[in-house]
């Protein structure tokens, strides 16, 4: 016999909170189900981890209490929540859950419960993967690591070879005997700064490393290994497995639920009552694309309002309202209007619309306005709700655009700066849409992708080969190229091969090098997006051999034009045909007179590994001057809270430019990829910038590769009267640490502290243009 | 390009600028040369007296400029070629505040002062000139704590290399091998650590038994690497050693000649 349920919840995180406190209040027939603990995530914090309440202006609507707070503040209010509305909890593993009917029958391992409606709300986490050995059930195994202090003397397993297994074992090493073990023979996934840390402790034999290894069985003190010498027992009483998540969208495929595409990033589509395409399913929170507590809360709760068939204005309304301010007007019709006239966003939820609109900025603008001038740095993207606006390239082109169509879109794949000027031609209504609110919707919705893939193409073409010609050659290319990425390092074509195809960079950078007369491949220079490669080889009609290999030398987004429809541009089209052949023989004489020298390739092939060439700005430090005063240090400590943000000796260096710990204002920068709140930005000025609304996650530092953002707190000013106060007993009450980096000491009128520190003048900044001209001197300097 | 030192800053601007200033006080001296010489009481003393005090005021302050991040657009570059060529000015200066007139006295003592804050100055710029291309580590060559970490690593390899030998090649290892400890001391008085060279090399193989010789030839190119890490490591402290030595002579004597100024001025009023 099963129990029914008018609406079952799964997951107790806030979305499931939000959810069960109101279903609870309303006297509905529920249950809430979780496999671990009430708010699992935030349980799993650190202990006193500080808890933002973002977006601080969204109204919270839910039964349960939230705002900022430690991790135990949150936890207590959150089970005070719970025990107060009588929420009906039960602690077990949803498995499966399966419509027949108009019922969803829930298989909870022997339990079977249903319900008419299901909110799922298990977030994104996923299920930590298991040793799937016997005994991997015993209770000292674990999936997690808390708090490494309470472990001494023991036998400790670390499973694993990504960031969280090194950190875990490196962080027990001190106190325990812990052994490591890797599936394979090296640790390809784990950051290198990571890689290093472990092979050091595996070499100082604080940490013994199991290569090629698996576990086989787990028991109380011991567990047996399989390695290549054949099966070893080891003493063990603790299990560490740090193998991974399994993400939850298999289980919900298996339920019905539908994703746009097999993009990792995609979310599936809710209707504006969160229903999913499966009826009386309903997903919240992070499972769509919210990833913020507040959102989830709020989510939770109107869901149950919607099951009950009460109409509920969207807690974001009053942001609605604020964004579109400028205008007069009800604010729904506006939204109406606004879906109606941009075409682009015809596919996308009426939550996911709401979101874009929240995240965007409407502007009003007279004829001959500026709406952003080339060289500027921002990276937003514009949609023409009303008017028109002109496109001022640098060739004194003029392209004029309507309304309901759409510019900036270069912004969003490279950080670069604007390459036209556009300037509004008549009254005109925009809307201006943050880059990574663009880039969550490429990924989740199809059709905003294909849409925009296919405006780049053309955008990246008119800019580079067909500057000049026909709108219907344009739109022939365009449906006959291609898009492909690159790895970083991938070799794009390689010297000698057969030229088949031109390759437009839209996004990245590539290396050039060829082969010297000793036969060493030379890096010889670099080319950023909006160039183009591999025209060479096409200039004849017979099959020519690649002058030149071509490598990515960060990941890397090219238009590729066959050889086919390229020979038919130059044939079509004169002007581009003299453009292309001008460039293959510019490029021709520069192979013939760049010296070869292996010195200066290997200082560009350094700078290109170190990510130098993607650097919009980047402190470099001449060490031929260097006196190692760490002045530029002190100085970035001083004006940065008491923690410098540079590492000048941590970095590498190749001959005499030594390039230290410190953010190089990446082109592409890899840490705004995963920021909750969006903390992340470039400025007008092109450094990237992490602002107050930091919550202090920890995803940039880990997404940065190069090392350069910590998490910081606040150091308080120190006086002299604060040495003579007896010392904070309760040193762990800080505050919340934030995401520190170098910010270019934009609030100082005199720019960043570092140079002007330096009494030797050998610490300089440079931009990817000068450093060419800096390498050629250095080798004129050291030749 | 040439590259802007602290030395030639803008085409040593405040080199120039300090020996005009001399030139003009050469100048001075000559043209207003009082009946019975020069001396620090007559007005072209007083003027030069004051010029100098202000100097050395300016030179004193640099120690605060360059802790002062926030605010400044010239460079603390700019002020330290100003700091250097200044100072080196004063030296010839004082001189011809006093009218050379030296004696065992307050005066001469703080001019002594000067002097040798100055040399020790000049002692600094010299090796900030010209040290830091001797900077090993700035140059891909690993951190001294990394090197001395390889050392380490090396005397590991050269423990398992040992085991279950004879003890001919135990001698051997005796003979060749030595601990390096890496301190400030050894590293500056130390004299240079010598390779092994191959006949040298040869010669200590030929004692060894038959299996053991590969072995033995392992052991000699492993602790000729140890030795050129022992010399590198040797190198760079002795290097940042002397990049950092000077400013604890420089500093001390700095106040010392500031007291001393100090002293000099009243003492001069008290006996206006």
């Amino acid at each position: 016999m099963s129990e029914h349920f008018d609406i079952a919840i799964i997951g107790a995180g806030p979305g499931g909170l939000g959810a069960a406190t109101n279903a609870a209040r309303q006297g509905l027939s529920h249950i809430l189900i979780e496999k671990s603990e009430i708010g699992n995530t935030i349980y799993e914090y650190q202990l006193r981890k500080h808890v933002m309440a973002e977006p601080t202006k969204l109204p919270l609507r839910s039964h349960v209490r939230f705002e900022p707070g430690t991790r135990e503040d949150i936890l207590d209010w959150w089970n005070t929540a719970i025990s107060e509305c009588t929420v009906n909890v039960r602690t077990v593993e949803t498995r499966a859950i399966k419509k027949q009917a108009d019922v969803f029958h829930i298989d909870c391992g022997g339990q079977s419960i249903t319900a008419s409606n299901v909110i799922l709300a298990i977030g994104v986490q996923g299920t930590p993967r298991k040793l799937g050995v016997p005994g991997d059930d015993m209770s000292h195994v674990a999936y997690t690591l808390a708090d490494p202090d309470a472990f001494e003397d023991m036998d400790i397993l670390v499973v694993g070879a990504g960031d969280a297994a090194i950190e875990n074992a490196l962080a027990l090493v001190d106190k325990n005997r812990v052994s490591l073990l890797n599936r394979t023979d090296s640790f390809p996934r784990a950051k290198d700064a990571n890689v290093a840390k472990v092979l050091k402790a595996i070499q100082a034999k604080k940490l013994r490393c199991y290569y090629d290894s698996a576990v086989s069985e787990v028991r109380e003190d011991a567990v047996t290994l399989t390695t290549p010498e054949g099966d070893i027992d080891i003493p063990c009483n603790h299990i560490i497995a740090r193998i991974g998540a399994i993400p939850p969208r298999a289980f919900m495929e298996a339920i019905g639920i539908e994703f746009p595409n097999a993009d990792r990033m995609s979310v599936p589509v809710v209707s504006n009552r969160y229903e999913s395409n499966v009826p009386g399913l309903f997903l919240v929170g992070a499972l769509i694309g919210y990833p913020l507590i507040k959102h989830a809360l709020n989510q939770g709760h109107e869901v149950v309002e919607h099951i009950l068939g009460n109409t509920v204005e969207p807690a974001d309304q009053v942001l609605i309202q604020e964004t579109f301010a400028p205008l007069n007007g009800d604010t729904n019709e506006i939204l109406a209007q606004f879906k109606t006239a941009l075409p682009l966003f015809r596919e996308l939820s009426e939550s996911q619309f709401r979101e874009m609109i929240i995240d965007s900025t409407v502007h009003t603008m007279n004829a001959g306005d500026i709406v952003f001038n080339r060289n500027d740095y921002t990276d937003t993207f514009f949609s023409i709700v009303s008017g028109g606006v002109e496109i001022l390239l640098p060739n004194d082109q003029v392209i004029s655009i309507e309304a309901g169509r759409y510019f900036g879109e270069m912004g969003l794949l490279s950080g670069r700066r604007r390459n036209a000027t556009v300037r509004a031609k008549a009254d005109t209504i925009l809307l201006e849409t943050p880059r990574n609110q663009m880039l969550k919707l490429i990924a989740s919705v199809e059709d905003v992708k294909t849409q925009l893939d296919r405006v780049f193409m053309r955008n990246a073409l008119l800019q580079s080969i067909l500057t000049d010609s026909d709108p219907a050659l344009l739109d022939q290319v365009v449906q006959q190229a291609s898009l492909k990425n690159f790895k970083k390092n991938e070799v794009i074509f390689r010297e000698g091969d057969d030229g088949d195809a031109l390759y437009v960079i839209r996004k990245g950078s590539v290396k050039i090098s060829r082969k010297n007369a000793a036969g060493v491949d030379v890096a010889q220079t670099y080319l950023p997006a909006g160039n183009y490669v591999g025209e060479m080889a096409l200039l004849e009609e017979q099959t020519a051999p690649r002058t030149a290999t071509v490598t990515a030398a960060v990941p890397c987004e090219t238009i590729v034009i066959s050889k086919e429809v390229f020979r038919t541009i130059i044939e079509q089209d004169p002007r581009a045909r003299a453009t292309v052949t001008r460039v293959a023989r510019e490029r021709g004489i520069e192979n013939l007179t760049v010296s070869q020298d292996e010195y200066s390739g290997d200082l560009l092939e350094f700078m290109t590994r170190q990510g130098v060439t993607d650097a919009e700005n980047v402190l470099l430090i001449d060490s031929d001057l260097c006196v190692g005063c760490d002045n530029c240090e002190s100085a970035c400590a001083a004006t940065h809270g008491g923690y410098s943000r540079l590492d000048r000796k941590g970095g590498k260096s190749f001959a005499a430019i030594q390039l230290p710990v410190s953010c190089r204002h990446c082109e592409n920068p890899l840490c705004m990829l995963d920021c909750p709140p969006d903390a992340l930005r470039r400025m007008p000025d092109g450094e990237v910038i992490i602002d107050d609304s930091c919550i202090g996650c920890g995803n940039c530092q880990t997404n940065c590769p190069y090392g350069v953002i910590q998490m910081v707190y606040e150091k308080p000013a120190r006086s002299l009267f604060s040495l003579f106060k007896a010392k904070n007993k309760n040193g762990d009450s800080k505050g919340p640490a934030k995401a520190g980096k170098c910010d270019m000491c934009r609030e100082l009128s005199d720019g960043p502290a570092c140079v002007r520190a330096c009494p030797t003048g050998a610490a300089f900044r440079v931009n990817p243009s000068k450093m060419l001209a800096i390498i050629s001197s250095k080798r004129e300097v050291l030749s | 390009m040439t590259t802007q030192t602290f030395i030639n800053y803008k085409q040593y601007r405040w080199l120039w600028i300090t020996l005009i200033a001399l030139i003009l006080a050469c100048v001075g001296y000559c043209f207003f040369a009082p009946p019975g010489g020069n001396n620090g009481g007559t007005i072209i003393g007083y003027t030069y007296g004051v010029i100098a005090t202000l100097g050395i005021a300016y030179l004193m302050w640099f120690g605060i400029r360059k802790r002062s991040y926030r605010h400044s657009n010239i460079p603390l570059k700019s002020h330290l070629s100003a700091h250097v060529w200044i100072g080196i000015g004063l030296l010839f200066l004082v001189p011809l505040h006093s009218g050379f007139q030296f004696g065992w006295n307050v005066h001469t003592t703080a001019y002594a002062l000067m002097v040798a804050t100055i040399l020790s100055g000049i002692w600094g710029a010299v090796n900030y000139a010209s040290l830091p291309t001797q900077v090993r580590s700035h140059r891909g060559g690993g951190t001294l704590e990394e090197l001395v970490e390889q050392i380490e690593n090396i005397s590991n390899e050269i423990q398992a290399l040992v085991d279950n030998k004879s003890d001919a090649f135990i001698t051997l290892l005796n003979t060749i091998d030595f601990t390096f400890k890496p301190s400030l001391i050894t590293s500056i008085t130390r004299s240079r650590f010598a390779a092994i060279d191959r006949t040298h090399a040869a010669e200590k193989i030929v004692n060894l038994p038959g299996e053991e010789r590969e072995d033995g030839m392992k052991l000699i190119s492993t602790i000729n690497k140890k030795i050129e890490l022992a010399e590198r490591v040797r190198n760079e402290a002795r290097t940042l050693f002397w990049l950092k030595i000077w400013l604890y002579v420089h500093l001390p004597i700095s106040f010392a000649l500031v007291a001393a100024v100090v002293v000099h001025i009243i003492s001069v009023f008290w006996y206006w």
